[in-house]
């Protein structure tokens, strides 16, 4: 089993580098390492596997495959041995249109795209993936890049792919109204189930953090940019993007959570590294830091009496003061849940 | 030396590919010193290598390299005239990029026709590329290493200078990424239609409990996995948190044969994008009306949040929704800290009401 894995990636590797190689020219190896994320040494070594081929069998093959090692580079020449890409398997077809699937105006397209690239039947034998009688693929879906109504997500990423600015209407948190931005978009993030954009703003000459559902519209800018030689995409990939939203310093605030919400901060404090402490009656308190006051208000608030600020006081009051005014007068009168 | 199964498969390719017209078994015992025993080994090891060279085939096949056969196109051979090829289309089509922006329709009908080639647009090249990247960094994406070949095999031809690195990133999620094994059966269960068995913690109830489902399809929904299919037990469908679930076994009887078949009215998108007050029976659906204040009401419209029933001078609007759960309505609508409330009808009102009440008490002088 294990053998089989690895000369099927091994000659996976080896299409793409026979094809490669078999251009004009060759192609470098540190090259073909990057393109296949393995170590050049790795590449040699499959190119051994073409070469040892002499070793057992002197006399020679018809139509053999020669290997040219010069310096850096490698070239390949032979008669008709995987100078081309191999055809998409089931499993690839599948990739490709989940990657096109997830633009619905362009389902046409991707068809089409998908169509044009079948180059085998499409129902395989074998244990691999097996598509049904239909010949349809099995039913996966990514609706991360369709929840968003506008062309806002699409046109982000778009710019961050061509390095073009962007014209952004956006609506910053806690503010009276849009803005108007020119931002060169260097990172589209996923973070804490919303979507960022990481990018240069001409109007803080700063890079900032631009939360994409308060973006209004986006429009393509002219030109092109550079993305800075120090820029470091590091601090923005560990999640937490709320919280770095705001440049300010973060401060502490104890929450308590009731035995009824405990195990779902449990779960989540599991994933988010947060400092929590189980207390005796089966809920939890845990130690968040702050950046955005708004943002511990909306977190409590999302838990309608479950989760209580402990501490600061400044804190406990906001939130105290934010549901107050939404519970009005008749705060006293009961309602059937 | 003996060759490796590697070397095995490379000799067979390069005898294949050497000849256009299809060769015998024979000729192949002759000149791959793999299957030589195939020639002048016992029976058994004739066997032997006979099974040999079928399973060579499944397998290269399973990599999208078909070797076909053809029967009565061998002459003069006495005991087998099938002969053996490889498939002409088992290569990638040659890929152009067209100059021009709409897709391959408008563009170069003459070279779409020529046999082997494939025209795509620019923004389908980029679209295709940057999506099978995108792909192949998906927390916990059980086809990772073939969307990454997927992608070297296109960008071949599309990006020969290759694509730049991906913008687009998933910031990590202990979640996603756990689940990938767990992802990987669930994927291979959906596409064979294969029964499950697995332990599940329920957002609304404590405590775990067995769950037996026909799955359905998987979903990947705000950076998580979802598992969507028939709750056998409850006989209704249902839609599982990947990393709630445990102890998962797929059914193992009769792995060549499916377990159910797919409802011909199933579509997967109908449980995708949905909030979470409208998960719940049907019969409890109500309509809801929000008030949202300015800008507050520019976020919810430019989200889709609601259908606007109205927009005062203010800049203020009035939205409504189709909800099944009072409760995570209210909550939602909470967490936008004071600018929209419910006003309508008058029990979810007063609802969201009590639980802004709550909140206010918990955090009163003498609340905490």
């Amino acid at each position: 089993m294990a053998e089989n894995a690895s000369a099927r990636t091994r000659l996976e590797r080896l299409g793409h580098v026979v094809a490669a190689a078999s251009r004009k020219g060759g192609a470098k190896i540190a090259c073909l390492a990057r393109d296949l994320g393995v170590s050049e040494a790795d590449v040699l070594d499959d190119l051994r596997e073409l070469t040892a081929r002499g070793d057992y069998r002197p006399g020679g093959w018809p139509g053999d495959i020669l290997v040219f090692l010069e310096n850096d580079r490698v070239k390949v020449e032979h008669t008709a041995f995987m100078d081309r890409p191999l055809g998409l398997t089931v499993q690839e077809h599948l990739c490709l249109a989940l990657a096109l699937r997830g633009e619905p105006a362009r389902d046409c397209a991707a068809r089409d795209v998908a169509g044009l690239l079948r180059a085998r039947p499409s129902k395989p034998a074998g244990p691999g993936i097996r598509t049904d009688a239909s010949g349809a693929l099995p039913a996966v879906t990514l609706s991360d890049r369709r929840a968003d109504p506008t062309d806002v997500h699409r046109t982000m990423v778009a710019a961050a792919y061509a390095r073009r600015p962007c014209h952004l209407r956006y609506l910053k948190p806690a503010a009276d109204g849009e803005s108007l931005r020119v931002v060169h978009p260097y990172l589209a993030v996923f973070s804490d189930e919303s979507w960022y954009v990481v990018g240069h703003c001409a109007k803080s000459e700063s890079v900032r953090i631009f939360r994409m559902d308060r973006i209004l519209s986006a429009s393509l800018g002219e030109g092109t940019f550079d993305v800075p030689g120090d820029f470091d995409a590091a601090p923005y990939l560990d999640g937490g993007l709320d919280e770095l939203l705001f440049a300010s310093v973060s401060r502490k605030a104890q929450v308590r959570y009731s035995p009824r919400v405990a195990r779902w901060v449990r779960e989540r404090a599991s994933y988010r590294s947060l400092s929590m402490e189980e207390n005796d009656d089966g809920g939890v308190t845990v130690c968040h830091s702050v950046a955005d006051p708004q943002w511990l208000a909306r977190h409590v608030l999302r838990y309608g009496g479950e989760a209580v600020v402990e501490s600061p006081e400044e804190l406990r009051r906001l939130v105290r003061d934010i549901a107050r005014r939404l519970a009005g007068p008749e705060a006293g009168r009961s309602a059937k849940p | 030396m003996e060759p490796t199964k590697l070397q095995r498969w490379i000799d067979l390719l390069a005898v294949l590919s050497s000849r256009r017209f299809p060769v015998s078994r024979e000729f192949l015992w002759r000149e791959l010193p793999a299957y030589s025993r195939g020639m002048d080994g016992t029976p058994q090891e004739q066997a032997a290598v006979s099974r040999m060279f079928e399973r060579d085939k499944d397998e290269l096949r399973e990599m999208g390299i078909a070797i076909e056969s053809v029967p009565g196109s061998v002459r003069g051979d006495a005991s087998d005239t099938t002969g053996y090829r490889l498939a002409r289309n088992f290569y990638l089509p040659q890929l152009r990029v067209s100059a021009g922006e709409g897709g391959p329709r408008e563009a170069d009908p003459q070279a779409r026709r020529a046999p082997g080639t494939a025209v795509v647009s620019h923004d389908e090249a980029v679209r295709a590329l940057g999506g099978l990247r995108e792909l192949a960094t998906l927390p916990g994406f059980p086809l990772a290493r073939e969307a990454e070949s997927a992608f070297r095999k296109l960008s071949f031809d599309l990006m020969p200078g290759g694509l730049r690195a991906s913008p687009v990133h998933y910031a990590a999620s202990a979640e996603s990424g756990g689940a990938s094994k767990t992802l990987t059966d669930l994927f291979n269960a959906v596409s064979r239609k294969k029964r499950l068995l697995f332990r599940y913690e329920a957002m609304a109830r404590s405590g775990k409990t067995e769950r037996r489902v026909r799955p359905y399809g998987l979903l990947f929904e705000l950076g998580r996995w979802y598992l969507v299919g028939h709750d056998e037990d409850r006989d209704d469908a249902r839609v599982f948190r990947v990393g709630r679930m445990t102890a998962l076994r797929v059914n193992r009887k009769s792995p060549g044969s499916p377990d159910f078949e797919l409802p011909a009215d199933f579509d997967l998108d109908d449980y995708a994008n949905k909030k979470a007050w409208e998960m719940g029976p049907k019969t409890e659906e109500e309509e809801a009306a929000v008030r949202f204040d300015f800008p507050c009401s520019a976020w919810a419209a430019r989200n889709g949040h609601g259908e606007l029933a109205r927009e005062d001078d203010d800049g203020s609007q009035l939205r409504r929704f189709r909800v099944r759960d009072r409760d995570r309505l209210a909550r939602w609508v909470l967490a936008l800290a004071g600018q929209a409330r419910i006003e309508a009808p008058e029990p979810m009102r007063l609802r969201f009401r009590e639980m802004a009440a709550a909140v206010a008490e918990a955090h009163g002088p003498d609340g905490g």
